[in-house]
């Protein structure tokens, strides 16, 4: 069961990553909660329509995840999404690997949703233009979690991804993105990003 | 007939005032430790090469702090400049041999980076930021154990992590941040004597500043915790769920004060709501 993203997950993620250069960030990825469960449900991919950032800096402290989790659980029943996958850009440029952060939290995904997936964002092809995809993607087998190819497979539509990403990258969008760790400081602060939402779909 | 001499302080028109109010900007900056480096390459940059003889002795801070901005922001022409301009001024400054360190960590040629720091270390082995800077090197590089090996050197004096906040917090008494994370430190460590202890801080921090929600959310998850351990007293269980009852009541409070006409807001406060609903009927 591979899964797929939208361009507004593999922007928000990017803008996320751009927000904080110096620091690492993490977040949650949604998708839209199907009701049929299929014999054959291994081939459909599952479509991440959408992301969460949660912090940057220190990812490692308990409560606050614990609080995030529980939230944005609670704001995904409500708007029929399921958690299915965690993403993580590592504080040094080239360090791609998952760290036990990210595999605990996925592993506690994967109670709710066996197929999670981590997301590792390789910060040393970060750039503007964002002319390849700069993800790899992780999935558990055998105990041990494995990264895919990353094709243009792996997107609802690259070419819009890469259009969209680039321009908000290029227009400093990213200042305006907010994590969770935003909203602790501020609780106007809107973790579901709204604004941004809207810049993405007006590029569409 | 009065002779008025009329000083116009505003003319050049916006002129006097805007350099002001950037050198304001970047001070601040500079107080509260941000790292908005593209904001200050901005404003930096601008007011180093327009409004430069305005700004006195203050220069010389900002060419470092635009300085380190600008590596931060792969500006090396503009680190150089101000680089430079510091070595003119200050041609035998440690701290100055430092930035230059700090640039060719930039350009990643870390065994010359390495040859500052060392030269630094050589004349004054007291020097911590030249010490800090070769941890940093160490971890850039991905020698994790070797930094974390110096690292220990270096903090010898305090001992590991909560060590290290308890001495700040001794220091610090009123700084809530501190608090509020060795409390989170606790949390982290885990089991039930730690719990415990990052509820005590948690409420601390509350006392030291009653709006950080960090802090009010700790002392919800971490009294709600502890009231759902089968190892506490029927009394601790009690008191703790007190504690959560009165951190929801304060959490929602918040939700509602921040929600205040806005619509977005409606969903992040019905998902609280929801989320100490659901907490409470798992934790009874």
């Amino acid at each position: 069961m591979p899964i797929q993203l939208t361009s507004q997950a593999y922007c928000k993620m990017l803008l996320h990553a751009a927000k904080y250069p110096h620091c690492a960030v993490n977040g949650l990825l949604v998708a839209e909660k199907t009701k049929e469960k299929k014999k054959d449900s291994h081939s459909e991919p599952v479509l991440c329509v959408d992301c969460v950032p949660l912090f940057h800096g220190t990812l490692a402290l308990a409560p606050m995840l614990e609080v995030a989790l529980t939230l944005i659980d609670t704001w995904c029943k409500e708007n029929n999404y399921v958690i299915v996958g965690y993403y993580q850009a590592n504080e040094r440029k080239k360090d791609s690997r998952p760290n036990q952060v990210a595999e605990k939290v996925a592993a506690r995904i994967s109670e709710n949703f066996s197929e999670a997936a981590i997301v590792m964002v390789d910060n040393s092809r970060l750039t503007i233009s964002c002319f390849e995809p700069i993800v790899l993607i992780y999935d558990h087998h055998e105990n041990k979690w494995k990264s895919r190819e990353v094709t243009s497979d792996c997107f609802e539509d690259w070419g819009e991804a890469q259009k969209i990403t680039s321009a908000l990258l290029e227009g400093r969008s990213y200042e305006n993105l907010i994590d969770f760790d935003n909203h602790l400081d501020d609780l106007r602060n809107d973790w579901t990003n709204p604004v941004i939402n809207k810049s993405v779909l007006d590029l569409c | 007939m009065k002779a008025v001499v009329d000083i116009d302080y505003n003319w050049p028109y916006g002129l006097t005032s805007l350099s002001t109010e950037m050198r304001d900007k970047l001070r601040k900056w500079r107080e509260d430790n941000y790292r908005n480096s593209e904001q200050i390459v901005d404003v930096g940059e601008e007011l180093i090469s327009e409004h430069s003889s305005k700004l006195g002795d203050d220069i010389w801070i900002i060419y470092e702090q635009v300085m380190i901005a600008a590596l931060d922001c792969s500006r090396d022409d503009l680190a150089l400049t101000c680089l430079q301009e510091l070595r003119k001024q200050f041609p035998d400054s440690h701290r100055v041999k430092r930035l230059s360190g700090m640039r060719l960590e930039a350009l990643e040629r870390y065994d010359e980076a390495n040859k500052h720091y060392d030269a630094i270390l050589q004349d004054d082995p007291t020097n911590t930021a030249a010490r800090k800077r070769k941890i940093s090197i160490l971890k850039a590089q991905g020698k994790s154990a070797e930094a974390i090996r110096e690292l220990n050197e270096y903090l010898e004096h305090y001992g590991k992590a909560a060590f290290c906040l308890e001495e700040l917090m001794m220091t610090n008494p009123h700084n809530h941040l501190y608090c509020e994370q060795y409390a989170e430190v606790k949390y982290t460590q885990g089991g039930l004597e730690n719990l415990e202890l990052s509820r005590k801080y948690f409420a601390q921090a509350l006392r030291l500043n009653n709006r950080n929600m960090r802090a009010l959310f700790g002392l919800y998850m971490s009294a709600s915790h502890i009231s759902a351990s089968p190892k506490v007293s029927a009394k601790v269980k009690k008191d703790n769920m007190k504690y959560a009852a009165w951190a929801a009541t304060q959490i929602n409070r918040a939700y509602k004060m921040a929600g205040r006409g806005t619509k977005e807001n409606k969903c992040s406060m019905k998902a609280v709501e929801e989320m100490l609903e659901s907490m409470q009927i798992t934790m009874s």
